[in-house]
């Protein structure tokens, strides 16, 4: 009858095999695909920024030349006419020296007093002091130590061990909007294969 | 908290898409292409189809409600993306047909003499002179065993029309596999 044949094609139909060979080729399309926002806007950001510093510095340098040169000239110009008019050469050598004599007053001026401590406190001693507050599982501490190394040291060695640290010590503390927020980066990759698998597993759990 | 759950609440942020994204499609992928490739008949076409639902997915779960299984769900955007890779599909097998590229299945023979796997390949080309909604019916229902009721409510129709579509989708197929491949003694 027509009917088992209709039902013979289907059963065969069912059983062909699936060609899956193509789906790792899929995957790897699917990847770059769907880019968070973020990182695009940070991928176009970046750049322009990096530009806009080093043509900062380039002017930067250039203003620092041009002055100083414009300021030897005055100064060569200004002793020139010194000697011109105070012919004694006893009245050219301070003049000339008069920068010198300026720089040394400035430094000294920036040298502390003292007795007073007023230098920035040691970034290793400010993650190595909240790891201890963590460790002692006083969160709260260990997050503000940690955010000042961090508001202080960006570009410390420790900055993806302290980034961690503040993290942990918010999901502790139960704080798991903030929590989130820090983990995601992480999760992302964008500090490579550094606890990335934690924070996943952690954002999985919050 | 379900990954599912943690996905939405990422595309909301647009955060972190892409390795959730990467998770489904390794959990359901298989069952997305093996319904492309049952649906279209081409492996290659439904290749793009299965892509063309995980690139399409981050938005169409905005619309999901967790009230079928995330698999379930993923069949329905197949199907909605499928209509255009069907008319492909059937444009090039008509295409090869008129140049004789696509060998013909022997017609006027008995069933006995059908090779292992030939019947499936007859049907799969007979879809093509389906239309959509019993092409998807007929391979939801019976190809792919579901029931009427879980496609009516995967495809957001009633019950009856998907139990109509798979009669009428029946009632063709049995014609066309008269015609090209002879009546069973």
């Amino acid at each position: 009858m027509t009917t088992d044949l209709l039902s013979m094609a289907t059963r065969e139909l069912r059983a062909r095999p699936i060609d899956s060979d193509r789906a790792l080729l899929t995957l790897a399309k699917l990847r770059p695909a769907r880019q968070p926002r973020a990182r695009r806007l940070v991928a176009l950001v970046i750049p322009i920024a990096a530009t806009l510093v080093a043509l900062g510095a380039w002017a930067g340098a250039a203003h620092e030349r041009h002055r100083a040169s414009l300021e030897s000239t005055h100064t060569e110009e200004r002793v020139v006419a010194h000697k011109k008019t105070l012919a004694p050469p006893l009245y050219t050598a301070p003049i000339v020296q008069t920068p010198k004599v300026v720089v040394v007053v400035a430094a000294a001026t920036t040298e502390p007093p003292r007795g007073i401590t007023t230098s920035a406190p040691d970034p290793d001693a400010l993650h190595r002091r909240a790891f201890a507050a963590y460790r002692d599982h006083d969160d709260e501490g260990a997050i503000a130590a940690w955010d000042k190394y961090l508001e202080t040291n960006p570009m410390g060695r420790f900055v993806p061990e302290a980034r961690w640290g503040r993290a942990a010590a918010l999901v502790r503390l139960g704080r798991n909007a903030e929590a989130r927020e820090a983990l995601v980066p992480f999760a992302r990759g964008d500090l490579g294969a550094y606890r990335r698998d934690e924070a996943k597993a952690l954002l999985e759990r919050l | 908290m379900s990954n599912l759950v943690l996905l939405e609440r990422r595309v909301d942020e647009h955060e972190e898409v892409p390795e959730s994204l990467v998770d489904i499609y390794r959990a359901h992928h298989a069952h997305v292409r093996a319904f492309a490739q049952r649906l279209l008949g081409c492996p290659a076409q439904a290749e793009d189809l299965v892509h063309d639902v995980f690139v399409a997915l981050p938005r169409a779960l905005t619309k999901f409600r967790g009230e079928s299984s995330l698999r379930t769900f993923l069949i329905a955007v197949a199907v909605r993306h499928a209509q255009q890779h069907i008319r492909a599909v059937s444009r090039r097998r008509a295409a090869e047909r008129r140049l004789a590229l696509e060998p013909q299945p022997s017609s006027g023979t008995p069933d006995a003499t059908f090779e292992q796997g030939e019947l499936g390949q007859i049907l799969s080309m007979a879809l093509d002179e389906l239309p959509v909604d019993q092409r998807v019916a007929f391979v939801l229902c019976e190809v792919e065993e579901r029931t009427s009721v879980e496609v009516a409510e995967m495809l957001g129709e009633s019950d009856g029309t998907i139990r109509g579509r798979v009669f009428h989708a029946k009632k063709k197929l049995r014609t066309i596999l008269e015609r090209r491949g002879g009546k069973q003694p």
